[in-house]
């Protein structure tokens, strides 16, 4: 197995991803990347201000009344720009437009708005995994390989199976845009299509949300006629379409996964491998996840290693040791 | 609906899951695949006794 490289010196990757978490783009100014930060920035909050215009700042009104609690919007996809949901919180706080007098009507626009509204967070999202990986890669390859996971992630958002077709792995892209379509069609067709608005199903519509392009594209075609009589089947085929969705988002693990694997110059198959066995070794020892871990000799050193200590191990200083990558213990030997 | 379109429904869903499942755990496409079917049949008896459970049980 190819070792791990060392963690480069420089802005730890939690405070590049949570400065991308509240301003797109402030993670990449922190790495030095300032270009794509820009870029970031712009079109992040680019397609968040286009969303908020477009809707007249009424997305959230969807939301039934009694679902709006404190932390009602933290289950939104615009939760993943958490700065301009905050922002726009302040300049038009939900249910205010509701609770006046004389309740605005919302623009045709309304549902496009909210899809782009929807579109900044996740791409926010997919920009904080680049940032977190950014800030460990240590070369111009590792950098490299950071921008196109990023990519990766992005369009396997954007459209399921995309982001593992753009890793090279066609036959797995295949599959999971098999899954992910089967299931939303199921969905759409039990829910007899009422679940392609997120006026009617606010939290089922988030889920479906990430399944990317079908969904769009199917909620443009059918439009949003008012909702009649309630389909028989409508609580089964939201499952489905959440289902689609929420997979989508859980397969872009993987998708980040082999990006990480290969940026911090492991292999990819080896190291997940590794993780698992590092995890049962934890289990084995009947420990906390996290102490389990740290004490933790598995058979391979896994590039992430990271994940699940407290402190990212230099694979130099840990072949310094006996070979086993595990840096701590070889200090306590010391 | 009948039971058999449910249980096939149940089916469809149990299976997408256990392949995101096996593709996050195992990054080998073969190896992934080839875990699909045993993940499968856990998973969905696991899944028919918690309906059954849900159904005939104490509540």
């Amino acid at each position: 197995m190819e070792r791990a490289r060392s963690t480069p010196p420089g802005p730890p990757s939690w405070a590049a991803t949570l400065l991308t978490w509240v301003v797109p783009g402030a993670g990449h100014v922190l790495l030095g990347a300032t270009r794509t930060a820009a870029l970031a920035f712009l079109v992040v909050e680019g397609l968040y201000l286009l969303g908020f215009l477009l809707s007249s700042g009424l997305v959230y009104e969807f939301l039934d009344p009694e679902l709006r609690g404190r932390f009602a919007l933290v289950l939104t996809p615009e939760f993943g720009n958490l700065g301009a949901l905050l922002a726009h919180q302040m300049i038009e706080p939900l249910g205010a437009a509701s609770a006046s007098i004389a309740p605005p009507r919302p623009p045709s626009t309304v549902h496009l708005g909210a899809a782009l509204t929807a579109a900044s967070g996740v791409l926010n999202l997919a920009l904080m995994a680049h940032a977190h990986l950014l800030a460990r890669s240590s070369d111009e390859a590792s950098r490299g390989i950071a921008d196109r996971t990023g990519l990766a992630l992005a369009a396997g958002w954007a459209l399921p199976g995309a982001g593992h077709w753009l890793q090279g792995r066609a036959r797995r892209g295949v599959v999971v845009l098999g899954v992910a379509l089967v299931l939303f069609v199921i969905g759409s067709v039990l829910a007899e299509g009422t679940n392609l608005s997120r006026e009617h199903h606010f939290y089922y519509w988030s889920g479906q949300f990430l399944v990317g392009a079908p969904a769009f594209v199917a909620e443009t075609l059918r439009g949003h006629p008012p909702l009649g009589e309630v389909p028989g089947q409508l609580d089964v085929g939201l499952f489905y379409v959440c289902l689609a969705g929420l997979l989508n988002g859980l397969v872009l693990i993987d998708v980040f996964a082999w990006g990480e694997s290969r940026a911090l110059g492991a292999d990819p198959v080896e190291d997940r491998r590794a993780m698992a066995a590092h995890r049962r070794d934890a289990k084995k020892r009947g420990r906390s996840s996290e102490d389990g871990a740290r004490g933790a000799k598995a058979g391979a050193s896994p590039a992430s290693k990271h994940l699940v200590t407290a402190a990212p191990v230099a694979a130099d200083d840990a072949d310094a040791g006996d070979g086993t990558g595990d840096a701590e213990a070889d200090e306590e030997q010391r | 609906m009948s039971l058999a379109i449910y249980a096939l429904l149940l089916a469809v869903a149990v299976l997408s899951i256990c392949i995101v499942n096996a593709f996050i755990a195992e990054a080998d496409d073969a190896a992934a695949l080839a875990s699909v079917p045993k993940r499968f049949v856990r998973f969905y008896l696991v899944m028919l006794a918690l309906v059954a459970f849900a159904n005939f049980g104490p509540f």
